[in-house]
């Protein structure tokens, strides 16, 4: 147990779960009142599917520790995250959410390509 | 009298170190994510494309309090005469701000950088509304106060990617990688 720490690939596993299991809950956003008391991020029907998606993916990606993963899924949260962005606002506006949903999406999409990054780095200097 | 001072007032070495223990690591992380959380939120009433600029309301609204009830005149000036003429841009600018804010905080990457910027952006919206009514302005010093002690204690490299990153960047004899470091 206490070697996990100090494992370069155990860390990165675990922050991989990490980000996964903070994807999935908060899905529970949908749930949240319409009001900012409680309502942190505004997830709607479609950014839910998103970020179940990204749970899932991000999940597989810490399970097998395919750096592959990890960047696959960082783009895609990083795309929703542009998408949105370029969206909220208007007319047209397909994930349904706003700045908060934005940042969220972009904070998973960090988090995720920076995983790739350190799994990427650590494969190349073994 | 001398050892009576002496006994008052330890040498330096004796200082007590901080909390390291599991505890005060996640009090810490939980500290940082939920000012990103706070920011992330806050991004969430920030809309393009005019931002409340044809209501009067939004970050419109919340722009000209710094005109209409001055915390710091210069300010105020440069308020009126560089960012209301050119809101459209401020407008873009602040959203990208907060939701970098928000997200960076969140993962804990380049921490320490992001700390900087949210005081400058905390500051910036208190010298906005300090003055203006129904404001609390606790909740600008504490905010700032928060993000003194993010900065001070580099909270990225605790649960957050700093801390996983860092030892990475060290080894990596490139630019960015030092750039990081020190951001973190």
């Amino acid at each position: 147990m206490t070697a996990v720490p100090n494992n370069p690939d155990g860390r990165v596993r675990r922050a991989g779960y990490g980000l996964s299991a903070a994807a999935a809950v908060s899905i529970l956003f949908l749930l949240a009142p319409s009001n900012d008391a409680v309502r942190l991020i505004l997830i709607g029907a479609v950014a839910a599917v998103i970020l179940l998606i990204l749970a899932v993916l991000g999940a597989l990606s810490a399970r097998t520790g395919q750096p592959v993963l990890y960047l696959a899924t960082g783009l895609l949260a990083l795309a929703a995250a542009v998408l949105q962005l370029i969206q909220f606002g208007r007319d047209t506006n397909w994930i349904g959410g706003n700045g908060s949903t934005v940042a969220w999406l972009a904070g998973l999409g960090i988090g995720f390509s920076a995983l790739w990054y350190a799994s990427h780095s650590a494969r190349r200097s073994d | 009298m001398s050892t009576e001072r002496a006994t008052a007032s330890p040498p330096r070495e004796s200082v007590e170190p901080l909390d390291q223990g599991r505890g005060a690591r996640i009090g810490l992380a939980v500290l940082r994510i939920g000012i990103g959380l706070l920011w992330i939120q806050n991004s969430g009433w920030k809309t393009p494309p005019n931002f409340g600029q044809d209501s009067g309301t939004g970050l419109f609204r919340f722009t000209t309090y710094a005109v209409d009830y001055p915390v710091f005149p210069p300010f105020s000036w440069l308020i009126e005469h560089v960012v209301l003429p050119n809101f459209t841009v401020f407008g873009y600018l602040t959203l990208l701000v907060e939701v970098s804010l928000g997200a960076f905080l969140v993962v804990g990457l380049a921490t320490r950088f992001w700390a900087l910027v949210g005081i400058a952006q905390s500051s910036a919206i208190a010298l906005s509304v300090l003055n203006a009514p129904n404001e609390f302005p606790w909740t600008y010093y504490l905010m700032i106060v928060a993000h003194i002690v993010i900065l001070t204690s580099a909270l990225g490299r605790t649960v957050g990617l700093d801390g996983l990153l860092r030892p990475r960047w060290r080894q990596s004899p490139s630019r960015v990688a030092r750039l990081m470091l020190r951001a973190s």
